[in-house]
């Protein structure tokens, strides 16, 4: 821990901490272009050059690391000329395009010229122009705004590990080009729009929409994969119109998935924005009022065996909550959110990420098992690169192989290969046993073919055999990808019996013994296999199979339509925000089961959101603890011997549920990036 | 339809010899002297296959070669002719005329308007400093020096390659006057 | 001047043919074995001794450098000579690359010895391909005489290695030659870490001139007394320098660090075209050394004092004589468009000042300017000065400072309508 000296106040920081970094935790602003606390240093823009003692020059604060009883000066009046020469020559060749350019209002270059620079400059020159280039559908470049730092470059290669971007050329005469690929083919290449310090990487969706200040910015949770990442969604008075990445270290770092950022063209697009009711084979707007009493009809002439309800994708914990204990209270225990791998609800390290998103970073070797966490989670697997950059992280697959911008050993696509490491006989166990802090990850394509139970019964044998659980290391994960299912099973959205799973309500439907069905969200079972007379409540916000084959529709909010609490892969709840108002008729999907209650006259003692939320803390301490990862709960019943493929269940990254298959921007990555 | 590019059997031979100078993790230093053989064998200049041949053959990414073939001078990204002429356009040999030697050089070699002579034997580029500065005006045509360049000399050359005549390797040594 | 017995490179101008045997005739070799045989520690003595300085330009001691190298670091060490001439001026080293061969691989030898170096790289320009078959001759003729490979001589294991450059003058700086040399673009490196501790491939490397490499071995056969005895204080031994531009014979010469200019010109140049009262100003050291008008020459003494007291420097000991047929500005403008060219482009200063700088020039060319557009140029010398990662900015602008030093009031005269 040295202790420095910055600006005569003395103080403690952390060991190899350079100073633009100890003065980033200490609070002392440093300004820069080319240092992003994400990507590795270049020292080239020299904007952030600070006074040091012992040194006749000034030197760049992001390539000189801090030693004992250095001095250091941030604010002194060689620093601030050398700061308006540095903002000077960047603007030489600068166009002056602020108000036709999106990044006016938030561009790191106008607010440093603000804060630092000269508000005219002698140097009146031609200034460079440069070819407009093409980087695929989802950034619209404006070169001749590039200032070079080379962020881009770097994010490409270091955080997307995609060698696509370059610096092509050299002196003034240099372009961050593509060469001869097209489009940079990444899942996170979005986030160059806010890498890029200026307006010269933007976001081609947001072209021309609006200033920054006139936008109105809310701090929420993404749910188009399950890892929870922080964003902030930027909207006019009533549409989204972007979503970025929010810095949380411990989920997703600086960086949100592609899916996640574009699919803002879809979130008015297809959407059911009244209830329906179905009156002679068509759907028929209806009002609410009707909706609700057709519904109440029909429940009441069954009774609670004859009633299923299930949980899709996006649905929050309090809905997932108050839904269960409306149909308990009509004494309906045909309850899951599990779509097909039946997870057991009672055990939730067995099926949450325990390691946690940054505990990979302490991992050393990695076992995946059914999984592309490139598609599953890119951000995520973005976490894995930053490890196995750090080198001393062995990666094996079992599954699909995919390309994963990490090497890794391909063990082969068979379960049965799992089997073989338990028992020893296979060749990756000598990685697996010299490794001090093993991981293994469970995709969903680990529980292809395969009783869940029983995968998991293996894997955790597996991972107690290989040293995986310690006492402060859990090794044992598995990769979710619906954030819906998670905050359902958090719900316990789940029968009782243990019987009772989304197949065994889907057989009891063709044997008649169910005749209502509850869907939130669900568009993803057979539905050819639910029989004609069984009546069906729709309630979610994108029409799709779901909707097309309900008796009602009931428009429902989207997540950014309504506060709502999600539980991401590690188990983690988080509070969502409300960003937008509702479209249409729609309504908070918590509050259509409390008004449905009220039809079929059951109390569920929920007054208020709060009320619910007071509920749901009662049922579940973690609702409102702080996070803590899942204990790991041994293994007792006897390790099967499982055999069978393992197959991918995400061959489409951009369009995998109801959202994303609505968005044109995701249909152009598909088409461009997809092609088999 | 794209050619393919592949290194000669002799390149091939050439690369693998030049693999072995460097440390086996280290390809990467051998991608300037592997473009610099390729660009040899394409007839003076590199384009988007070769460059993607080389990285295939190094195993390194089409990026990391691009940048370097974009980076050094002396990688012709653009087709040049046969005998590509090179004038210093550095100090010593600008102030002794060198603007006017490359003027002449486009005009007898008729590449005034255009960067390959139609006969496709010559181009003629402004290069910096050739180090060649006590020889000044120094001109290089491939890899052979002509020093002391004059419009007279320069014609002369260009002229004999015309008539297809081999390029001549001649150094012209100066040396201190007391040297005997 | 320097009497012939006493000059390192006997054979400079190739006189007496280029070969293994020329080249033992002549000295090369001769009592290499005992010569190591004394060890790393005393040769790195000697070199520090014979107060011989780095002769690529920046001057820094030779026998220091070296003496950086850990030994007792475990990982490879590297030799590296930089070849990569390409200062305008400059034309030393291809004389040594061409005639000379055989004083770089023994001086490759025992450097590598001294610092405990298996392997040793010379980057040679990309332009000197012909040049450098007389140097690939003296590797293979090393090679062939159990001079270079494993156990040589029953005392060390090196081989020798030839890279070329591409075209690029900033990778005669010796981190963005170290890039350059791991196929990389030519960026110079952030220093710390200093090569000597992290260079090739992250290992100890030393990086030296071909011409301070070359005067190794003679220094050591002769001694450090005897290198130090010729020259000045401070600027101990020969050199060598290349005279261009506009004297009657120019060449490249050794002689004593210390000699008066007019004397260096006249004995081995013949004097300036014209006669002296035509003679304009020099460029002493290559083009970023500040140019010196005729009247500051008179006394003018090529070593680091000299050209210091006339504002000045030594640099490359690439002499350029300027007489009145040159107008100054094209040659100033010649030369900030020189440095824009070869800028790699990282940093903000060089890469948008130099270009800033070219279109003024081209202003005041074009006389379109106004003279406060002279002080401006000025003024992006003076802010721009000291702020990048390597030196190539500020050889730009000693450069270009020391034209306005002189010739400031002129080229504002040139503006006046």
């Amino acid at each position: 821990m040295p202790k420095i000296v910055i600006n005569g106040e003395e103080n403690e920081v952390k060991d190899g901490l350079t100073i633009i970094q100890a003065c980033d935790e200490l609070g002392i602003q440093i300004p820069r272009f080319c240092y992003h606390d994400k990507l590795p240093s270049v020292g080239s823009c020299r904007m952030c050059m600070v006074e040091i003692s012992g040194s006749r020059k000034l030197v760049p604060s992001c390539a000189t690391t801090v030693a004992e009883g250095m001095e250091i000066q941030t604010e002194t009046e060689a620093i601030h000329k050398a700061r308006k020469m540095v903002l000077e020559m960047l603007l030489v060749n600068h166009p002056l395009d602020c108000p036709i350019c999106d990044k006016g209002g938030e561009c790191d270059l106008q607010d440093q010229t603000y804060r630092y620079g000269l508000d005219n400059s002698a140097i009146n020159v031609v200034k460079r122009a440069v070819e407009q280039k093409d980087f695929g559908p989802l950034i619209d470049p404006y070169m001749t705004r590039c200032i070079h730092c080379t962020r881009c470059i770097r994010f490409a290669t270091e955080i997307a590990g995609v060698q696509e971007l370059g610096a092509l050329g050299r002196g003034d005469h240099t372009e961050i080009s593509m060469y001869i690929s097209k489009a940079l083919s990444s899942e996170l290449s979005g986030n160059l729009a806010e890498v890029c310090p200026v307006g010269a990487l933007t976001n081609s969706q947001y072209a021309f929409k609006a200033r920054p200040w006139e936008l109105i910015s809310t701090e929420t949770i993404d749910v188009m994969d399950a890892i929870g990442s922080n964003i902030k969604v930027d909207a006019s008075t009533l549409a989204v119109l972007r979503i970025m990445p929010k810095i949380n270290d411990e989920i997703n770092e600086s960086w949100i998935g592609d899916k996640s950022r574009y699919i803002v063209d879809a979130l008015r697009i297809q959407r059911l924005d009244q209830p329906m009711v179905r009156i002679n084979s068509r759907l028929s707007k209806s009002s609410w009022h009707e909706a609700f009493k057709v519904i109440a009809d029909k429940l009441k002439s069954l009774n609670g065996s004859q009633v299923a309800a299930l949980m899709g994708d996006f649905v929050d914990v309090e809905t997932a909550f108050i839904t269960k204990k409306l149909f308990n209270a009509l004494k309906c225990d045909n309850l899951d959110c599990r779509g097909g791998i039946n997870f057991d609800a009672n055990d939730r390290g067995s099926y949450l990420f325990n390691t946690t998103i940054t505990g990979i970073e302490e991992a050393d070797s990695c076992l995946i098992v059914g999984s592309n966490p490139r598609f599953e989670a890119p951000v995520l697997n973005a976490r894995l690169r930053k490890r196995y950059l750090k080198g001393g992280f062995e990666i094996a697959v079992i599954g699909d192989k995919y390309d994963g911008n990490y090497k890794y050993d391909y063990l082969g696509n068979n379960i049965a290969i799992l089997n073989d490491i338990l028992d020893g006989k296979h060749e990756w166990v000598k990685k697996l046993k010299s490794s001090k802090k093993p991981m293994i990850i469970l995709g969903q394509g680990a529980f292809y073919g395969n009783d869940a139970a029983e995968v998991i019964s293996l894997a955790k044998a597996v991972a107690v055999k290989y040293n995986m659980i310690q006492k402060d290391w859990n090794g044992y994960n598995v990769l979710n990808t619906s954030t819906g299912m998670l905050s359902a099973l958090e719900a316990g959205f789940v029968s009782q019996d243990k019987k009772v799973d989304t197949n065994s309500i889907i057989e009891a439907m063709k044997a008649r013994n169910i005749k209502f069905l509850w869907l939130n969200n669900v568009d993803n079972i057979n539905f050819d296999s639910i029989p004609q007379d069984v009546f069906v409540v729709y309630q979610g916000h994108h029409g799709d199979k779901g909707a097309a084959r309900a008796d009602v529709v009931l428009s429902s909010n989207l997540w950014l339509e309504q506060n709502g609490t999600y539980v991401n892969i590690e188990g983690r709840f988080q509070r969502a925000y409300k960003a937008v108002p509702s479209v249409g008729e729609s309504k908070e999907s918590w509050k259509i089961i409390r008004k449905l209650a009220e039809y079929i006259n059951v109390d569920l003692h929920v007054e208020t959101f709060e009320d619910l939320r007071n509920q749901i803390a009662a049922a579940n301490p973690n609702f409102n603890a702080e996070f803590s990862a899942a204990s790991f709960n041994n293994n007792s019943a006897a390790v099967p011997s499982l055999a069978g493929e393992i197959k991918s269940v995400i061959e489409n990254y951009y369009r995998t549920d109801i959202i994303s298959k609505n968005s044109v921007k995701m249909a152009e990555c598909t088409k461009l990036f997809m092609k088999k | 339809m794209l050619e393919i590019f592949s290194f000669s059997e002799e390149n091939k031979k050439l690369a693998q010899d030049t693999l072995k100078k460097y440390p086996e993790s280290k390809r990467f230093s051998a991608i300037m002297p592997l473009l610099t053989m390729a660009q040899n064998q394409n007839g003076g200049y590199l384009t988007e296959n070769v460059i993607a041949y080389v990285a295939d053959y190094l195993g390194v990414s089409v990026m990391s070669v691009a940048e370097v073939a974009n980076f050094y001078s002396m990688y012709n990204l653009k087709p040049v002719g046969k005998y590509l002429i090179q004038t210093c356009n550095s100090v010593v040999c600008c102030m002794k005329g060198s603007d006017e030697l490359y003027e002449h050089a486009k005009e007898i070699t008729g590449t005034k308007n255009k960067d390959v002579s139609a006969d496709g034997l010559f181009s003629v580029k402004k290069v910096e400093c050739l180090g060649a500065c006590s020889n000044a005006i120094a001109v290089k045509i491939n890899d052979v020096f002509v020093e002391e360049a004059t419009k007279a000399s320069l014609a002369e050359r260009v002229a004999n390659l015309k008539q297809g005549l081999p390029l001549e390797e001649k150094f012209i040594v100066r040396k201190s006057l007391i040297e005997e | 001047m320097l009497e012939k017995n006493d000059r390192v490179f006997n054979n400079l101008y190739g006189t007496k043919g280029v070969s293994f045997d020329v080249a033992k005739s002549l000295g090369d070799f001769s009592n290499l074995k005992e010569i190591l045989g004394k060890g790393a520690d005393y040769i790195i003595n000697e070199i520090k001794n014979s107060q011989l300085k780095g002769r690529g330009g920046a001057g820094f001691p030779t026998g220091m450098k070296w003496s950086f190298i850990n030994k007792k670091d475990p990982r490879p060490k590297y030799l590296v000579i930089n070849g990569d001439e390409g200062e305008p001026g400059t034309c030393k080293d291809r004389e040594i690359i061409r005639h000379e061969p055989y004083k770089i691989v023994e001086g490759a030898i025992i450097s590598s010895y001294a610092i405990e170096a298996k392997a040793c790289y010379i980057y040679i320009r990309g332009e000197f391909i012909q040049e450098t078959r007389a140097l690939q001759k003296a590797i293979d003729d090393a090679y062939a005489n159990g001079l270079l490979g494993k156990n040589c001589l029953g005392m060390y294991d090196l081989d020798i290695y030839i890279h070329f450059g591409a075209g690029a003058y900033i990778c005669g700086e010796e981190t963005a030659l170290l890039e350059s040399l791991e196929g990389r673009k030519g960026f110079p490196r952030i220093k710390p870490p200093f090569p000597a501790v992290s260079g090739l491939y992250a290992n100890p490397t030393v990086i030296n001139n071909i011409e301070t490499i070359a005067v190794v071995p003679t220094i050591l056969r002769r001694g450090a007394d005897w290198y130090k005895s010729m020259g000045v204080a401070e600027a101990a031994g020969t050199k060598l320098f290349c005279i261009s531009g506009f004297v009657n014979n120019p060449c490249v010469v050794e002689e004593k660090l210390g000699i008066g200019f007019k004397e260096l010109i006249d004995t081995h140049c013949g004097g300036v075209i014209g006669g002296w009262d035509n003679f304009l100003a020099v460029i002493p050291g290559g083009s970023s050394t500040p140019i010196i008008p005729a009247a500051l020459c008179e006394r003018l003494t090529m070593d680091f004092e000299g050209m210091k007291a006339v504002g000045s420097s030594l640099g490359t000991g690439a002499v350029i004589v300027f007489n009145k047929s040159v107008e100054i500005l094209r040659a100033m403008k010649n030369i900030v468009a020189f440095y824009n060219h070869e800028s790699c482009g990282q940093c903000t200063p060089c890469r948008e000042g130099s270009a800033a700088a070219v279109k003024i020039m081209n202003s005041i060319i074009n006389k379109e300017a106004q003279p406060k557009d002279v002080d401006l140029l000025e003024r992006i010398m003076d802010d721009t000065f000291g702020t990048t990662i390597c030196a190539l900015n500020d050889a730009t602008v000693f450069a270009v400072k020391g034209f306005l030093k002189h010739y400031k009031e002129d080229i504002k005269q040139s503006l006046q309508i």
